[in-house]
């Protein structure tokens, strides 16, 4: 273990913990715009620059291991004034849309603009334009003049999802997140989870609405075994998104694949039964819940009348809940009597 | 401002218009290029010069930030951002549109690409803006007041780092080091091929100079640049990962190499890419030359060196092993058997001898150092005795003693005739020798070779010596203390205090020139030594500049390469531009070993892991384990990307160089 | 899974074998990529695919499908000659081992050449690096269990993991993925003819008689038929009546002639479902379900963890929850259930199945518990067997390999394999009804080698007939060299061209999981 003095506040961390880690420690908040938890930092946003006692230069918390004995200063005109140019510097770019932008409310630049009270006039530069292909997944639909290369969502495609099917193309001011020649993207969505600004928006659907209007309901995928965590967003009695905002939720930490993150849309499928249906003159026609349920009472019940419990069987679900699987199982053994009761664990 | 001379350079500021110049300033580079065309004018990570008065610092200043725009990674906001709008701020003012707060704009960002950039491309460009503003306030202001035009020169641009200049190859480090850091390890193997064709053998036994420029180390030690080179090497190996290399035809000339040690192989790396129709004529059984039979296999295994060597002949490239040029090719084969060039790179084979007498009446327990390790890599017998003296202080030297104790040899001693402090050889071997229980003799040198009535070696007269005054290398000069000398009992005496280059091949009549230690005599860069009707001879490596490292063979044959390739289209050999661009910028130094960095020293370079002592002396097995992949990925998150940019402004009628890595 | 998802990261070593985890379990075989490329974990892949895995794998072997048995006694074979095993941990905690240790004597690496045409020197390689690392864990799923001999194959893998003392360590384990969101839960809530909630047997009085308590009536104590002993049943007229609740046999069972066949022969027939599935439309009665959007519940997943499923709208028209319509069903049926809230059926699970009984809602707001969890104060158990095994000492089998139960002939002479793509889910009815996942991959094809294809004549993009001795389909070929010559694959999404018309409907004898994997076929152009 290390001491550090993080703004007067003495703490003791781990060797190899960061300047940033430290101060979180202190219960210190040092602003950061390109650093997330999950993803190993680059400190290339130049927001988290702090002031360590003996260095003749700024260094970032956020990749800058701190030392045994390290004096820091996370805050000073100086170091806000640092803070508000990096600000000054991204809005020469990002343009000021955010009454239009899926992310407004839920935005960390809007968020550390507003914090610093920085305007857009400060810097320019020439008019300029700008050919970026089309995202690499279809589901996602890019801003490029949105974005603030970060980097999250390289760092996220790469480290995450162990894909790495986007990179910053180009250079300097021209940079754009783009693809990765001869990587497939697997559209899984990661990018978009950790995009701090609306560079990266879900165009699955095409209800728009703003981050507080839609109902976020947490549960868990349905989908294959791994039981991931996400979040239905809800509008107006409608799935209109699916979104994953607690990194720290096991068992997928945020991480989705294509069909969690953008398979809801049979939910609200045209398709989908809205009634009982029973077979009349070799037909499928709707029926009432009453009509339905009482024949199937009255012909199971037939059946082991005449042929003994037996010869019903039932196929419970792998689809269905715990509690669901259960109530049909005992449904089977206690009302019609039988062990003839499988699902498609096999297939 | 017709005669005025201006430098920031090297910290001090000269200013004819302030009468603190007359003519001379500190910019260590000549004024001219080499064709003639005289220079106007530098800017840099230290500042700016500017020697003539048709130099035009604003514009220099505007063409540099077009520069760091261009080369900027895109990742950190004061670099991305800023670099572009001080070049559209800098155009303006060039273009007579200039507004007046432009000024203050370039002379803030230009502090923060200083203090707030992430890597030190952004950081050291940003000096140069701060001494325009600081020194051409004035200027500006005028350019600004009058919305005049300042006139448009011609730049040439050269990106640099202090590691990548100081590599004889030139490889751009930072670029594969972030790749690592980035966990994007065959991107990074991609980015290393483009300058070294052996990436797993040099990641083993490069005598890296990059580390010993690289600025991490005025923090808290390197960045571990060899082993994390061979991190990426292995990667591809142990993940059965395919190489990313071209499939070129060979439509293009017939050229002959002979030697397949590192410059040849090297040669035929880049002559094959063009598309050229390369043969290697080898003496050996197999490929590496020097690298193959003088280093031994436990620093670097025989089938890394093979497998690379495999993938340059998938390349399309013949290579005819056992096959000696003078004994089963001949001269004329080369020069009149249908090859357009001819790339000599038969390195410096020969082991030398001791200088003492006795050596030429020894019958057993004689060897010369090369001549061991060679066969002792070719698997033949060796005398092997009880005690062993290796006499050297080089890294042959300390193969030799590694190996005598592979090969049986119980008490090894090395007999150096400085101290340790002298040793040309690389301070990891030696300590990896002290480990495995090698003794050293320092201050001792062999007199005379003692041998008994039927010629085998009984021992060795040693004298004693003490340090006296520095000589031409700067280290001090050994003096032997009259009287000190005195026999060591031992088997065996290898000397291993250099090598020779073996110009057995050539005919007397061949038009190659060498000199009195048989170097190969070539015009300066161009790599030619003759051409005999309309044949190119090249040659590089060993055998042209006397012993040296394998990064040193592996650049000195792409450099032959690219000569090959301009002497077989355009009928002309020329130094390319970048290679001069790579003098300037050596000539400037890139690396400050006094600077302040101003990073906290709060992380450690990643430590090497050894296969035990007990274990690994019992045979050739390699000695050293590479880094796992969080050791390679911390180790390469410590380099501190110290690209740098140069700008030179020769005179604007003159023919320019081109730009380049 | 005898581990947990996150002991993926603790590896240093993987076997993944007849698992495709990028592409049927993404966010796991992210973690095994990570581990892998990140941190430098050792792989082995053994499929008969170039799966992405494979990629990155330090050794890759490429078995033809049914060999995974003789390349896994391969690796244990090597693994004791080279002294690689952990006697410590087998003399402690296993038994069975010197008859098991004589078995593998005959399994030379050359031997298992001879057999499955896998490289020796690979084998040994494979060995070296799963037992050369500490902890490895083992991953599989479907290609090892759907097979004849698919049970022994398991068998062989817990062998494997014992042998090397990977059982009941963090990072070890034998890990089957489970393919569907609840299928362990299905599984442990008695979902099966032979056990009631917790495995409970049918046949085990004590344990019955609480249920016969708690449920008022008798159960039953001869276990029932399995899914596919109930299609030959109902063709023989012994299964009359079928109440089918979220499933889609006729997309997902093998020989989908014979499975259309009992379906018809039925009496009455019942499917309670969210679509009109191939099934449902054969019903006499369709009883519309909410999707999972549309329920209050919990399903358990892979690891055992039993996680929250939350209601985010309202049932759709006049959909009901499926333990809803059951209760409506079984009321009408004179047994009465009026259970408000699934709540209230969990505390009744938790109160009849132990591994269950410390486990409430309250308890899995947040995060899910993996079971057993015995009491309230229990956190659950990320990890099984590490104290002790389950049965007291782990017991080596000896396992002989028989080879599957079709083989290539010349009249079938390719052995089709089947699987998933990772955009889609199991018979489609969901995935398929994605509009932009389906406009993106809208359409399956049949996977073959290029010297395959040469042979026929055929390019990516041409229709092929596929043709198996049980029946045909029609796709289109894409040819790549994901299969190994001979092996073709195709996936069971697409109703288009529905594969389990051709795949064999023979069955492991204990699992009684049918041979999906390996099905002799005749490919020619349509």
């Amino acid at each position: 273990m290390i001491n550090v003095t993080i703004d007067g506040v003495r703490v003791e961390v781990p060797k190899g913990a960061t300047i940033l880690e430290a101060a979180q420690e202190a219960g210190i908040r040092i602003p950061t715009l390109c650093y997330l938890k999950k993803l190993s930092p680059i400190g290339s946003c130049r927001m988290c620059v702090v002031e360590v006692e003996g260095c003749t230069k700024p260094v970032t918390a956020c990749d800058t291991p701190a030392g045994d004995g390290m004096v820091v200063t996370t805050d000073s005109e100086e170091l806000r004034e640092m803070r508000r140019d990096v600000l000054r510097l991204l809005l020469v770019r990002h343009p000021l849309d955010c009454p239009v932008c899926d992310k407004g409310g839920e935005c960390d630049l809007q968020d550390l603009v507003y914090e610093f009270g920085v305007t857009a006039e400060s810097y320019r530069t020439e008019p300029f334009e700008r050919d970026v292909p089309r995202y690499v997944s279809p589901f996602i639909r890019q801003w490029p003049d949105r974005c603030v290369l970060c980097g999250r969502c390289v760092r996220a495609c790469k480290e995450v999802k162990g894909v790495g099917c986007i990179q910053i193309v180009d250079n300097g001011f021209y940079s754009y997140i783009g693809p990765v020649p001869g990587v497939e993207c697997i559209s899984c969505g990661e990018c978009l989870s950790v995009c701090p600004v609306g560079a990266l928006t879900d165009s699955v659907h095409p209800t728009k609405a703003r981050i507080w209007q839609a109902e976020r309901v947490p549960t868990t995928c349905g989908y294959c075994g791994v039981g991931c965590q996400l979040e239905l967003n809800v509008l107006n009695g409608e799935v209109i998104r699916v979104t994953t905002t607690d990194f720290d939720r096991a068992p997928n930490f945020g991480s989705l694949c294509v069909k969690g993150r953008f398979g809801w849309e049979f939910v609200n499928h045209p398709d989908r039964l809205e009634k009982p249906l029973v077979r009349k003159d070799g037909e499928l026609k709707e029926a009432t819940w009453d009509e339905a349920l009482g024949l199937v009472a009255r012909k199971l019940q037939e059946i082991k009348d005449e042929h003994g419990a037996d010869a019903v069987g039932g196929l419970s679900s792998a689809r269905c809940t715990n509690e669901e699987n259960y109530l049909f199982q005992k449904f089977m053994r206690a009302v019609i009597g039988t062990n003839n009761v499988d699902h498609c664990a096999r297939l | 401002m017709a005669d005025r001379i201006f430098s920031s350079w090297g910290g001090q500021v000269l200013d004819s218009r302030q009468g603190t110049a007359k003519g001379a300033d500190d910019v260590p580079i000549p004024r001219s290029l080499p064709s003639g065309t005289p220079l106007l004018g530098l800017m840099g990570w230290d500042g700016l010069a500017v020697w003539d008065g048709r130099a035009n610092p604003i514009d220099m200043a505007r063409a540099y930030a077009e520069g760091l725009v261009r080369y900027s990674c895109g990742q950190c906001v004061p670099c991305r951002v800023g670099s572009k709008v001080i070049f559209d701020a800098l155009s303006r003012v060039c273009e007579g549109r200039g507004e007046p707060g432009d000024v203050a704009t370039v002379e803030r960002l230009a502090e923060r690409l200083r203090n707030q950039a992430m890597c030190d491309l952004g950081r050291s460009c940003g000096k140069a803006f701060s001494d325009l503003v600081t020194h051409f306030r004035a200027e500006l202001d005028e350019a600004i007041g009058k919305k005049a035009k300042v006139p448009r020169g011609e730049y040439r641009l050269k990106v640099t780092a202090p590691c990548k200049s100081a590599c004889p190859a030139h490889l751009d480090i930072p670029t594969y080091v972030e790749l690592i850091k980035k966990g994007r390890f065959e991107d990074s193997l991609e980015v290393i091929r483009q300058d070294n064709c052996l990436p797993g053998t040099v990641g083993r036994v490069c005598v890296r100079p990059c580390e010993f420029n690289c600025r991490r180390q005025n923090v808290d030690g390197p960045v571990q640049i060899k082993y994390l080179k061979r991190f990426v090497a292995d990667y591809e190996l142990d993940r059965n990962r395919p190489p990313r290399l071209p499939k070129p035809t060979p439509d293009k000339e017939k050229v002959a190499i002979v030697g397949a040690g590192p410059a040849g192989l090297s040669c035929a790396y880049y002559l094959a890419q063009l598309g050229y129709d390369v043969t290697v004529f080898e003496a050996l059984p197999e490929p590496g030359g020097m690298a193959a039979v003088g280093i031994p296999d436990y620093r670097l295994p025989r089938w890394i060196l093979r497998r690379e060597a495999d993938l340059i002949a998938d390349l399309g490239v013949t290579v005819r092993y056992n096959t000696e040029v003078g004994r089963d090719v001949t001269w004329d084969d080369l020069v009149k058997g249908g090859f357009k060039a001819v790339f000599l790179a038969v390195g410096a084979r020969l082991g030398t001898g001791l200088r003492a007498p006795g050596e030429e009446d020894a019958k057993e327990g004689f060897m010369r150092g090369a001549d061991f390790l060679r066969d002792v890599a070719l698997g033949k017998p060796v005398f092997v005795g009880k005690r062993l003296v290796v006499v050297g202080g080089g890294n042959v030297a300390i193969d030799c003693v590694r190996t005598g104790l592979r090969v049986g040899y119980e008490k090894v001693t090395l007999v150096y005739r400085r101290t340790e402090a002298e040793m040309p050889a690389d301070k990891v071997e030696i300590a990896d020798a002290k480990a495995e229980g090698i003794e050293f003799l320092f201050l001792h040198n062999p007199t005379r070779l003692v041998l008994d009535e039927s010629g085998k070696v009984k021992g060795v007269e040693l004298i004693k010596m003490e340090l006296g005054e520095p000589d031409e290398s700067g280290r001090r000069r050994p003096v032997p203390i009259e009287g000190s000398e005195f026999v060591l009992e031992t088997d065996a005496v290898i000397p291993a205090i250099g090598q020779a280059i073996d110009l057995g091949f050539l005919p007397e009549d061949a038009p190659v020139k060498a000199d009195r230690r048989n170097q190969i005599q070539v015009e300066g860069l161009n790599k030619l030594a003759a051409v005999v009707d309309g044949v190119g001879v090249f040659s590089a490596g060993d055998c042209v500049t006397g012993p040296l490292t394998l990064i040193a063979g592996l650049a000195g044959g792409k450099e032959a390469a690219f000569q090959i390739d301009r002497f077989l289209r355009e009928e002309r050999t020329e130094p390319l531009e970048e290679w001069v661009m790579n003098e300037y910028v050596a000539q400037l130094k890139p690396y400050d070993p006094a600077e302040d960095v101003g990073v906290p020293a709060t992380t450690e370079p990643a430590h090497i892991h050894h296969v035990p002592v007990e274990e690994r002396i019992q045979d050739f097995r390699e000695a050293e384990i590479g880094f796992t992949h969080e050791e390679a990925i911390a180790d390469a998150s410590r380099c501190l990307r110290c690209y740098r940019l140069l700008l030179v402004a020769p005179e604007p009628e003159g023919r320019g160089l081109e730009t380049g890595n | 899974m005898t581990n947990s998802i996150a002991c993926v990261d603790k590896a240093q070593a993987f076997l993944v074998i007849g698992s495709n985890t990028t592409e049927n379990h993404p966010i796991i075989g992210d973690r095994v990529k990570r581990a892998v490329t990140q941190r430098g974990a050792g792989l082995v892949v053994i499929d008969p695919r170039r799966i992405e895995l494979a990629e990155y794998a330090n050794v890759f072997l490429q078995v033809k499908p049914g060999h995974n048995i003789p390349v896994i006694l391969g690796m244990m074979h090597v693994i004791l000659k080279e002294g690689l095993h952990a006697p410590d941990y087998i003399a402690e905690r296993c038994e069975g081992f010197e008859e098991f240790a004589a078995s593998l004597e005959a399994h030379s690496p050359e031997k298992v050449q001879q057999i499955t045409g896998v490289d020796a020197d690979l084998i040994r390689k494979a060995a070296r690096v799963y037992a050369g690392a500490k902890p490895a864990s083992i991953l599989y799923a479907m290609g090892v269990t759907q097979h004849t001999q698919g049970t022994d194959a398991v068998k062989c893998l817990a062998n494997l993991a014992m042998l090397t003392g990977n059982v009941g360590v963090e990072g070890g384990g034998v890990n089957p993925l489970r393919g569907q969101n609840n299928v362990q839960g299905a599984c442990d809530m008695g979902g099966l003819p032979n056990v009631v909630t917790g495995y409970q047997k049918v046949g085990d009085d004590e344990a019955m008689a609480k249920f016969d308590e708690a449920w008022g009536r008798k159960v039953p104590r001869e276990p029932g038929l399995t899914v596919t002993e109930m299609g030959h049943a109902a063709l023989e007229g012994k299964i009359r009546a079928l109440y089918v609740m979220g499933e889609n046999p006729m997309i997902t069972d093998p020989d989908l002639h014979h499975i259309e066949k009992a379906l018809e022969t039925l009496n009455f027939l019942v499917v309670q479902d969210i679509f009109l599935t191939e099934t449902a439309a054969k019903a006499d009665v369709v009883l519309p379900a909410c999707s999972f959007a549309e329920k209050d519940g919990t399903f358990t997943n892979t690891e055992r963890k039993v996680q929250r499923v939350r209601a985010a709208l309202a049932p759709r028209g006049e959909c009901k929850p499926d333990w809803q319509i059951v209760q409506e069903l079984s009321t009408k049926m004179g047994y009465p259930m009026s259970y408000a809230h699934p709540r209230e059926i969990f505390e009744e699970i938790a109160s009849l199945t132990p591994s269950y009984a410390g486990i409430d809602y309250d308890r899995i707001e947040r995060e899910g518990i993996p079971w057993p969890c015995p009491d309230r104060d229990h956190p659950g158990t990320p990890v099984l067997h590490v104290e002790r095994f389950a049965r007291g000492k782990g017991l080596f089998q000896v396992v002989e390999y028989k080879g599957p139960a079709e083989e290539a002939d010349d009249e079938y002479p390719l052995i089709l394999t089947t699987g998933r793509e990772h955009p889609h889910y199991h018979s489609g009815s969901m995935t398929r009804r994605c509009g932009r996942i389906n406009d993106c991959f809208p359409e399956g094809f049949l996977e073959m080698h290029p010297a395959d294809a040469e042979r026929l004549g055929l390019h990516t993009g041409d229709g092929v007939r596929v043709a198996s001795r049980r029946g045909e389909i029609t796709t289109k070929v894409k040819v790549v060299d994901r299969p190994a010559p001979g092996t073709v694959f195709l996936s069971f999404h697409y109703s288009e061209s529905p594969v389990n018309v051709l795949t064999n409907p023979a069955t492991c004898p204990v699992a009684k999981i049918p041979e999906y994997k390996v099905t002799a076929v005749r490919v020619e152009k349509a």
